[in-house]
Protein backbone atom coordinates (compact mmCIF):
# COMPACT_ATOMS: atom_id res chain seq x y z
CA UNK A 1 0.00 0.00 0.00
CA UNK A 2 2.53 2.40 1.20
CA UNK A 3 4.90 1.81 -1.96
CA UNK A 4 1.99 1.76 -4.28
CA UNK A 5 1.49 5.15 -3.10
CA UNK A 6 4.81 6.15 -3.28
CA UNK A 7 5.01 5.54 -6.66
CA UNK A 8 1.78 7.17 -7.64
CA UNK A 9 2.49 10.70 -6.17
CA UNK A 10 5.96 10.58 -7.46
CA UNK A 11 4.05 9.88 -10.92
CA UNK A 12 2.29 13.08 -10.31
CA UNK A 13 5.08 15.58 -9.08
CA UNK A 14 7.45 14.26 -12.17
CA UNK A 15 4.38 15.05 -14.63
CA UNK A 16 3.84 18.75 -12.95
CA UNK A 17 7.72 18.89 -12.39
CA UNK A 18 7.86 18.04 -16.27
CA UNK A 19 5.45 20.85 -17.65
CA UNK A 20 6.96 23.71 -15.48
CA UNK A 21 10.51 22.77 -16.52
CA UNK A 22 9.29 22.35 -20.29
CA UNK A 23 7.96 25.52 -19.93
CA UNK A 24 10.33 27.45 -17.95
CA UNK A 25 13.61 26.38 -19.76
CA UNK A 26 12.10 25.58 -23.47
CA UNK A 27 12.34 29.12 -25.70
CA UNK A 28 8.96 27.91 -27.47
CA UNK A 29 8.48 31.54 -28.35
CA UNK A 30 11.72 31.08 -30.87
CA UNK A 31 10.75 27.32 -31.90
CA UNK A 32 7.30 28.33 -33.53
CA UNK A 33 6.90 32.08 -33.96
CA UNK A 34 5.97 32.95 -37.85
CA UNK A 35 9.56 35.10 -38.94
CA UNK A 36 8.76 38.56 -37.37
CA UNK A 37 8.07 41.33 -40.27
CA UNK A 38 10.12 43.87 -39.93
CA UNK A 39 10.94 47.02 -42.10
CA UNK A 40 14.27 47.14 -43.66
CA UNK A 41 17.10 49.75 -42.05
CA UNK A 42 16.85 51.48 -45.34
CA UNK A 43 13.03 51.81 -45.42
CA UNK A 44 13.00 52.60 -41.58
CA UNK A 45 15.41 55.49 -42.79
CA UNK A 46 12.96 56.45 -45.24
CA UNK A 47 9.89 56.10 -43.25
CA UNK A 48 11.86 58.44 -40.25
CA UNK A 49 12.44 61.16 -43.49
CA UNK A 50 9.03 61.20 -44.30
CA UNK A 51 7.68 61.98 -40.45
CA UNK A 52 10.26 64.19 -40.12
CA UNK A 53 9.92 66.31 -42.76
CA UNK A 54 5.94 66.16 -43.52
CA UNK A 55 4.89 65.64 -40.03
CA UNK A 56 7.28 66.73 -37.35
CA UNK A 57 8.34 70.17 -38.71
CA UNK A 58 5.45 70.89 -40.40
CA UNK A 59 3.60 70.55 -37.18
CA UNK A 60 3.76 74.84 -36.13
CA UNK A 61 3.90 74.23 -32.77
CA UNK A 62 7.46 72.35 -33.40
CA UNK A 63 9.98 75.63 -33.31
CA UNK A 64 13.77 73.68 -34.13
CA UNK A 65 16.10 75.58 -32.02
CA UNK A 66 19.32 77.11 -33.83
CA UNK A 67 21.80 78.92 -32.21
CA UNK A 68 25.24 78.35 -32.61
CA UNK A 69 26.73 77.89 -28.82
CA UNK A 70 24.23 75.04 -28.60
CA UNK A 71 24.50 73.83 -32.05
CA UNK A 72 28.07 73.48 -31.49
CA UNK A 73 28.31 71.96 -28.15
CA UNK A 74 25.34 69.19 -29.82
CA UNK A 75 28.13 68.18 -32.55
CA UNK A 76 30.64 67.46 -29.91
CA UNK A 77 28.01 65.57 -27.67
CA UNK A 78 26.68 63.45 -30.87
CA UNK A 79 30.20 62.86 -32.31
CA UNK A 80 31.57 62.14 -28.93
CA UNK A 81 28.39 59.31 -28.34
CA UNK A 82 27.97 58.09 -32.27
CA UNK A 83 31.89 57.27 -32.37
CA UNK A 84 31.08 55.11 -29.34
CA UNK A 85 28.10 52.89 -30.61
CA UNK A 86 30.95 51.18 -33.63
CA UNK A 87 29.15 50.23 -36.22
CA UNK A 88 25.55 51.12 -36.98
CA UNK A 89 23.17 51.34 -39.62
CA UNK A 90 21.81 54.90 -38.61
CA UNK A 91 22.92 58.10 -39.28
CA UNK A 92 22.09 60.03 -36.11
CA UNK A 93 20.10 63.02 -35.99
CA UNK A 94 20.13 65.14 -33.34
CA UNK A 95 17.37 68.04 -33.14
CA UNK A 96 16.79 70.41 -30.08
CA UNK A 97 12.99 71.64 -29.87
CA UNK A 98 11.19 74.62 -28.01
CA UNK A 99 9.21 73.07 -24.98
CA UNK A 100 10.04 73.00 -21.46
CA UNK A 101 9.26 69.42 -20.78
CA UNK A 102 12.34 67.17 -19.59
CA UNK A 103 12.30 65.10 -22.15
CA UNK A 104 13.38 63.71 -25.61
CA UNK A 105 12.10 61.07 -28.21
CA UNK A 106 13.39 58.83 -30.89
CA UNK A 107 11.48 58.74 -34.39
CA UNK A 108 12.27 56.05 -36.77
CA UNK A 109 15.82 56.23 -38.96
CA UNK A 110 17.99 57.44 -35.88
CA UNK A 111 16.06 61.00 -36.04
CA UNK A 112 16.29 62.20 -32.18
CA UNK A 113 14.74 65.03 -31.19
CA UNK A 114 14.98 66.98 -27.64
CA UNK A 115 13.60 69.91 -25.74
CA UNK A 116 15.25 72.78 -24.63
CA UNK A 117 13.91 71.87 -20.85
CA UNK A 118 15.96 68.74 -21.16
CA UNK A 119 19.08 70.49 -21.94
CA UNK A 120 18.28 72.63 -19.46
CA UNK A 121 17.56 70.21 -16.49
CA UNK A 122 20.83 68.87 -16.94
CA UNK A 123 23.75 70.09 -15.13
CA UNK A 124 26.56 68.15 -16.86
CA UNK A 125 26.74 67.51 -20.62
CA UNK A 126 27.77 63.76 -19.22
CA UNK A 127 23.91 64.11 -18.27
CA UNK A 128 22.61 64.82 -21.87
CA UNK A 129 24.89 62.10 -23.10
CA UNK A 130 23.42 59.86 -20.64
CA UNK A 131 19.57 60.57 -22.00
CA UNK A 132 20.75 60.44 -25.29
CA UNK A 133 22.66 57.24 -25.00
CA UNK A 134 19.10 55.77 -23.90
CA UNK A 135 17.23 57.18 -26.87
CA UNK A 136 20.16 55.58 -29.32
CA UNK A 137 19.33 52.20 -27.28
CA UNK A 138 15.81 52.34 -28.28
CA UNK A 139 16.61 53.26 -32.07
CA UNK A 140 19.55 50.75 -32.38
CA UNK A 141 17.43 48.02 -30.41
CA UNK A 142 14.68 49.17 -32.82
CA UNK A 143 12.12 49.78 -30.44
CA UNK A 144 10.79 52.32 -32.22
CA UNK A 145 9.96 50.61 -35.61
CA UNK A 146 8.41 47.69 -33.48
CA UNK A 147 6.32 49.67 -31.64
CA UNK A 148 4.79 51.62 -35.12
CA UNK A 149 4.33 47.90 -36.68
CA UNK A 150 2.59 46.69 -33.58
CA UNK A 151 0.55 49.99 -33.08
CA UNK A 152 -0.33 50.79 -37.06
CA UNK A 153 0.22 47.74 -38.58
CA UNK A 154 2.92 46.72 -41.49
CA UNK A 155 0.48 47.74 -44.23
CA UNK A 156 -0.12 50.99 -43.19
CA UNK A 157 3.93 51.72 -42.88
CA UNK A 158 4.23 50.54 -45.95
CA UNK A 159 1.06 52.37 -47.39
CA UNK A 160 3.33 55.88 -46.50
CA UNK A 161 6.77 54.76 -48.07
CA UNK A 162 5.07 54.18 -50.98
CA UNK A 163 3.58 58.05 -50.97
CA UNK A 164 0.43 58.48 -48.58
CA UNK A 165 -1.76 61.52 -47.87
CA UNK A 166 -1.09 63.86 -45.44
CA UNK A 167 -3.39 63.22 -43.06
CA UNK A 168 -2.40 59.60 -42.52
CA UNK A 169 1.37 60.97 -42.06
CA UNK A 170 0.93 63.28 -39.40
CA UNK A 171 -1.28 60.65 -37.83
CA UNK A 172 1.96 58.27 -37.59
CA UNK A 173 3.59 60.69 -36.95
CA UNK A 174 1.38 61.63 -33.62
CA UNK A 175 1.66 57.94 -32.77
CA UNK A 176 5.61 58.03 -33.27
CA UNK A 177 6.26 61.02 -30.95
CA UNK A 178 3.61 59.47 -28.16
CA UNK A 179 4.65 56.47 -28.40
CA UNK A 180 5.40 54.48 -24.55
CA UNK A 181 7.68 51.91 -24.25
CA UNK A 182 7.27 48.54 -22.14
CA UNK A 183 9.36 48.25 -19.23
CA UNK A 184 11.34 45.29 -21.21
CA UNK A 185 12.28 47.74 -23.77
CA UNK A 186 13.07 50.52 -21.17
CA UNK A 187 15.82 47.67 -20.10
CA UNK A 188 17.25 47.53 -22.93
CA UNK A 189 17.56 50.31 -23.46
CA UNK A 190 19.48 51.18 -20.24
CA UNK A 191 21.73 48.38 -20.72
CA UNK A 192 22.61 49.37 -23.97
CA UNK A 193 23.50 53.17 -22.64
CA UNK A 194 25.82 51.84 -20.17
CA UNK A 195 27.73 49.90 -22.96
CA UNK A 196 27.72 53.00 -24.92
CA UNK A 197 28.38 55.80 -22.02
CA UNK A 198 31.54 53.38 -21.02
CA UNK A 199 32.52 53.13 -25.02
CA UNK A 200 32.55 56.59 -25.10
CA UNK A 201 34.31 57.62 -22.28
CA UNK A 202 31.70 58.85 -19.87
CA UNK A 203 30.60 56.65 -16.44
CA UNK A 204 27.74 55.16 -16.59
CA UNK A 205 26.44 56.54 -13.38
CA UNK A 206 25.63 59.93 -14.89
CA UNK A 207 21.92 58.03 -16.39
CA UNK A 208 21.44 57.40 -12.51
CA UNK A 209 22.14 61.00 -11.39
CA UNK A 210 20.19 62.23 -14.19
CA UNK A 211 17.32 60.05 -13.16
CA UNK A 212 17.68 60.98 -9.22
CA UNK A 213 17.48 64.60 -10.22
CA UNK A 214 14.38 63.78 -11.63
CA UNK A 215 12.64 61.94 -9.09
CA UNK A 216 14.02 64.79 -6.85
CA UNK A 217 12.24 67.36 -8.93
CA UNK A 218 9.08 65.87 -10.20
CA UNK A 219 8.38 62.66 -7.83
CA UNK A 220 8.29 59.43 -9.27
CA UNK A 221 5.61 59.75 -11.92
CA UNK A 222 5.16 62.69 -14.03
CA UNK A 223 3.88 63.56 -17.71
CA UNK A 224 7.56 65.22 -18.20
CA UNK A 225 9.35 62.49 -18.22
CA UNK A 226 6.40 59.51 -20.09
CA UNK A 227 9.43 58.43 -22.62
CA UNK A 228 12.33 58.25 -20.64
CA UNK A 229 10.07 56.65 -17.37
CA UNK A 230 7.44 54.65 -18.34
CA UNK A 231 7.10 52.51 -15.14
CA UNK A 232 7.21 52.83 -11.52
CA UNK A 233 10.59 51.05 -11.04
CA UNK A 234 12.39 53.90 -11.22
CA UNK A 235 14.54 52.99 -8.55
CA UNK A 236 15.94 49.76 -9.76
CA UNK A 237 16.79 51.69 -12.77
CA UNK A 238 18.82 54.09 -10.61
CA UNK A 239 20.34 50.96 -8.81
CA UNK A 240 20.99 49.20 -12.25
CA UNK A 241 23.20 52.40 -13.65
CA UNK A 242 24.92 52.62 -10.16
CA UNK A 243 25.86 48.95 -10.38
CA UNK A 244 26.61 48.35 -13.99
CA UNK A 245 30.68 47.42 -14.07
CA UNK A 246 33.06 49.68 -16.04
CA UNK A 247 36.08 47.06 -17.25
CA UNK A 248 39.09 48.02 -15.43
CA UNK A 249 41.33 50.44 -17.17
CA UNK A 250 37.88 52.49 -18.20
CA UNK A 251 39.07 56.24 -18.56
CA UNK A 252 36.39 58.74 -17.69
CA UNK A 253 36.88 61.57 -20.56
CA UNK A 254 35.64 64.92 -19.96
CA UNK A 255 33.67 66.42 -22.76
CA UNK A 256 34.94 69.52 -24.09
CA UNK A 257 32.01 71.70 -23.74
CA UNK A 258 31.30 75.13 -22.13
CA UNK A 259 28.43 74.08 -20.53
CA UNK A 260 27.54 76.70 -18.47
CA UNK A 261 27.50 78.83 -21.81
CA UNK A 262 24.94 76.36 -23.48
CA UNK A 263 22.46 76.49 -20.60
CA UNK A 264 22.90 80.62 -20.56
CA UNK A 265 21.79 80.33 -24.68
CA UNK A 266 19.24 77.76 -23.97
CA UNK A 267 17.84 80.27 -21.48
CA UNK A 268 17.78 83.00 -24.11
CA UNK A 269 16.34 81.35 -26.75
CA UNK A 270 13.46 79.73 -24.12
CA UNK A 271 12.46 83.56 -23.51
CA UNK A 272 12.42 84.35 -27.27
CA UNK B 1 -15.90 -12.26 -2.50
CA UNK B 2 -13.50 -11.19 0.35
CA UNK B 3 -14.73 -11.16 3.64
CA UNK B 4 -14.08 -7.75 5.83
CA UNK B 5 -11.39 -10.15 8.27
CA UNK B 6 -9.55 -11.46 5.68
CA UNK B 7 -8.46 -8.08 3.45
CA UNK B 8 -9.34 -5.63 6.73
CA UNK B 9 -11.88 -3.49 4.26
CA UNK B 10 -15.09 -3.60 4.44
CA UNK B 11 -16.98 -5.16 0.98
CA UNK B 12 -17.69 -2.48 -1.86
CA UNK B 13 -21.33 -1.59 -2.53
CA UNK B 14 -22.27 -2.81 -6.04
CA UNK B 15 -23.93 -0.54 -8.49
CA UNK B 16 -27.43 -2.23 -8.55
CA UNK B 17 -27.29 -2.09 -4.85
CA UNK B 18 -27.08 1.92 -4.26
CA UNK B 19 -30.10 3.90 -3.80
CA UNK B 20 -30.06 6.84 -6.51
CA UNK B 21 -30.10 9.39 -3.77
CA UNK B 22 -26.79 7.96 -2.99
CA UNK B 23 -25.47 8.65 -6.54
CA UNK B 24 -26.71 11.86 -6.92
CA UNK B 25 -24.83 12.87 -3.71
CA UNK B 26 -21.99 11.31 -4.88
CA UNK B 27 -21.84 12.99 -7.69
CA UNK B 28 -22.79 16.13 -6.06
CA UNK B 29 -19.42 16.08 -4.35
CA UNK B 30 -17.40 16.60 -7.71
CA UNK B 31 -19.88 18.98 -9.38
CA UNK B 32 -19.73 20.98 -6.50
CA UNK B 33 -16.33 21.64 -6.46
CA UNK B 34 -16.45 22.62 -9.76
CA UNK B 35 -19.22 25.49 -8.78
CA UNK B 36 -17.05 26.69 -6.19
CA UNK B 37 -13.90 26.67 -8.21
CA UNK B 38 -15.79 29.13 -10.38
CA UNK B 39 -17.09 31.45 -7.59
CA UNK B 40 -13.90 31.05 -5.93
CA UNK B 41 -11.19 31.94 -8.94
CA UNK B 42 -9.80 34.95 -7.27
CA UNK B 43 -9.45 33.23 -3.91
CA UNK B 44 -8.99 29.93 -4.80
CA UNK B 45 -9.55 28.88 -0.88
CA UNK B 46 -13.26 29.16 -1.18
CA UNK B 47 -13.48 25.64 -3.39
CA UNK B 48 -11.46 24.41 -0.29
CA UNK B 49 -13.89 25.80 2.18
CA UNK B 50 -17.00 24.20 0.32
CA UNK B 51 -15.53 20.93 -0.14
CA UNK B 52 -14.95 20.66 3.52
CA UNK B 53 -18.21 21.78 4.45
CA UNK B 54 -19.57 19.04 1.56
CA UNK B 55 -17.52 16.43 3.14
CA UNK B 56 -18.80 16.97 6.79
CA UNK B 57 -22.04 17.02 5.49
CA UNK B 58 -22.04 14.07 4.50
CA UNK B 59 -20.01 12.43 7.12
CA UNK B 60 -22.74 9.63 8.38
CA UNK B 61 -23.71 9.01 4.99
CA UNK B 62 -23.37 5.51 3.19
CA UNK B 63 -19.04 4.27 2.67
CA UNK B 64 -19.91 5.03 -1.10
CA UNK B 65 -20.70 8.41 -1.04
CA UNK B 66 -17.77 9.28 1.34
CA UNK B 67 -15.41 7.52 -0.32
CA UNK B 68 -16.66 10.03 -3.20
CA UNK B 69 -16.69 13.21 -1.13
CA UNK B 70 -13.49 12.47 0.62
CA UNK B 71 -11.40 11.78 -2.72
CA UNK B 72 -13.22 15.10 -3.92
CA UNK B 73 -11.72 17.11 -1.16
CA UNK B 74 -8.71 15.96 -0.95
CA UNK B 75 -7.49 15.72 -4.49
CA UNK B 76 -8.32 19.19 -4.83
CA UNK B 77 -5.83 20.35 -2.36
CA UNK B 78 -2.88 20.53 -4.63
CA UNK B 79 -4.43 22.27 -7.24
CA UNK B 80 -5.84 24.68 -4.78
CA UNK B 81 -2.18 25.35 -3.44
CA UNK B 82 -0.43 25.48 -6.56
CA UNK B 83 -3.43 28.27 -7.45
CA UNK B 84 -2.70 30.20 -4.60
CA UNK B 85 0.77 29.89 -5.19
CA UNK B 86 0.15 31.55 -8.72
CA UNK B 87 -2.06 34.09 -7.30
CA UNK B 88 0.77 35.71 -4.88
CA UNK B 89 3.70 34.79 -6.86
CA UNK B 90 1.69 36.92 -9.33
CA UNK B 91 0.78 39.66 -6.90
CA UNK B 92 4.43 39.81 -5.83
CA UNK B 93 5.47 40.07 -9.47
CA UNK B 94 2.45 42.82 -10.13
CA UNK B 95 3.50 45.45 -7.19
CA UNK B 96 7.67 44.39 -6.47
CA UNK B 97 10.31 46.10 -8.19
CA UNK B 98 12.58 43.16 -7.89
CA UNK B 99 10.29 40.31 -9.16
CA UNK B 100 10.26 39.63 -12.70
CA UNK B 101 7.73 38.28 -14.53
CA UNK B 102 9.96 35.50 -15.64
CA UNK B 103 10.17 31.86 -18.13
CA UNK B 104 9.96 30.11 -14.50
CA UNK B 105 6.96 31.65 -13.61
CA UNK B 106 4.96 31.57 -16.97
CA UNK B 107 6.52 27.59 -17.22
CA UNK B 108 4.59 27.50 -13.81
CA UNK B 109 1.65 29.56 -14.84
CA UNK B 110 1.41 26.44 -17.33
CA UNK B 111 2.20 24.08 -15.21
CA UNK B 112 -1.10 24.89 -13.32
CA UNK B 113 -2.88 25.32 -16.24
CA UNK B 114 -2.56 21.51 -17.16
CA UNK B 115 -2.99 20.54 -13.19
CA UNK B 116 -6.22 22.45 -13.31
CA UNK B 117 -7.68 21.43 -16.55
CA UNK B 118 -6.81 17.85 -16.20
CA UNK B 119 -8.47 18.00 -12.69
CA UNK B 120 -11.24 19.47 -14.15
CA UNK B 121 -11.22 16.01 -16.82
CA UNK B 122 -10.77 13.38 -14.00
CA UNK B 123 -13.38 15.35 -12.15
CA UNK B 124 -15.86 14.97 -14.79
CA UNK B 125 -15.12 11.51 -15.49
CA UNK B 126 -15.48 11.02 -11.55
CA UNK B 127 -19.27 12.14 -11.51
CA UNK B 128 -19.93 10.68 -14.53
CA UNK B 129 -19.09 7.46 -12.33
CA UNK B 130 -20.77 8.48 -8.87
CA UNK B 131 -23.58 8.70 -10.84
CA UNK B 132 -23.50 5.44 -12.59
CA UNK B 133 -22.94 3.92 -8.97
CA UNK B 134 -19.44 3.35 -9.66
CA UNK B 135 -16.45 3.63 -7.90
CA UNK B 136 -13.18 5.77 -9.28
CA UNK B 137 -9.56 5.78 -8.14
CA UNK B 138 -8.00 8.36 -9.16
CA UNK B 139 -4.27 8.52 -9.27
CA UNK B 140 -2.99 8.64 -5.57
CA UNK B 141 -5.88 9.91 -4.03
CA UNK B 142 -8.02 7.32 -4.87
CA UNK B 143 -6.61 5.25 -2.51
CA UNK B 144 -5.90 7.24 0.33
CA UNK B 145 -10.11 7.56 0.20
CA UNK B 146 -10.33 4.53 -0.50
CA UNK B 147 -7.91 2.97 2.79
CA UNK B 148 -9.32 5.93 4.93
CA UNK B 149 -13.31 5.18 4.29
CA UNK B 150 -13.34 1.73 3.79
CA UNK B 151 -10.59 0.61 6.27
CA UNK B 152 -12.38 -1.48 8.79
CA UNK B 153 -12.41 0.42 12.41
CA UNK B 154 -14.43 -1.26 14.46
CA UNK B 155 -14.49 1.62 17.19
CA UNK B 156 -15.60 3.91 14.72
CA UNK B 157 -18.27 1.72 13.67
CA UNK B 158 -19.98 1.37 16.80
CA UNK B 159 -20.05 4.80 17.63
CA UNK B 160 -21.60 5.80 14.10
CA UNK B 161 -23.69 3.28 13.20
CA UNK B 162 -25.06 1.44 15.86
CA UNK B 163 -26.14 4.53 18.28
CA UNK B 164 -26.92 2.92 21.62
CA UNK B 165 -28.80 4.45 24.57
CA UNK B 166 -27.05 3.81 27.24
CA UNK B 167 -28.44 4.12 31.45
CA UNK B 168 -26.97 6.36 33.48
CA UNK B 169 -23.47 6.73 34.79
CA UNK B 170 -24.34 5.89 38.50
Amino acid sequence: MKKSLFRDISILVAIFAGIWILFAYVPWAKLFTAPDFTISVANEEKLGKIIVEQAVLKDPSVVVVRDQAVDSAMRVVSHTLVSGIGKTDFEYTFRIIKGDQVNAFTLPGGNIFIYSGLIEFCDTPEQLCAVLAHEIGHAEKRHVISKLIKELGITLLFSVLGGSDNIMISEIGRTATSTIFDREQEREADDFSFQLLEHSGINPKALAVFFRKLSDQFGDYNEHMEILLTHPNNNSRIKASLEYKVKPGFAEKKIGVNWGRVLSSIKNQNAK
Amino acid sequence: MQTDIETGYHPLPQPQEIPQREKEDAMGAYLMMFAALGAGLPLPIINLIAAVIYYFVNKKSSRFVRFHTHQALISQIPTTLMNAVALFWGLRIYFSEEWQFTSVYKGYLVAVFVANLLYLIFGIIGAVKAHGGKMYYLLFFGKISYHSVFRVRPEEDSNIYMEQNLPPKI
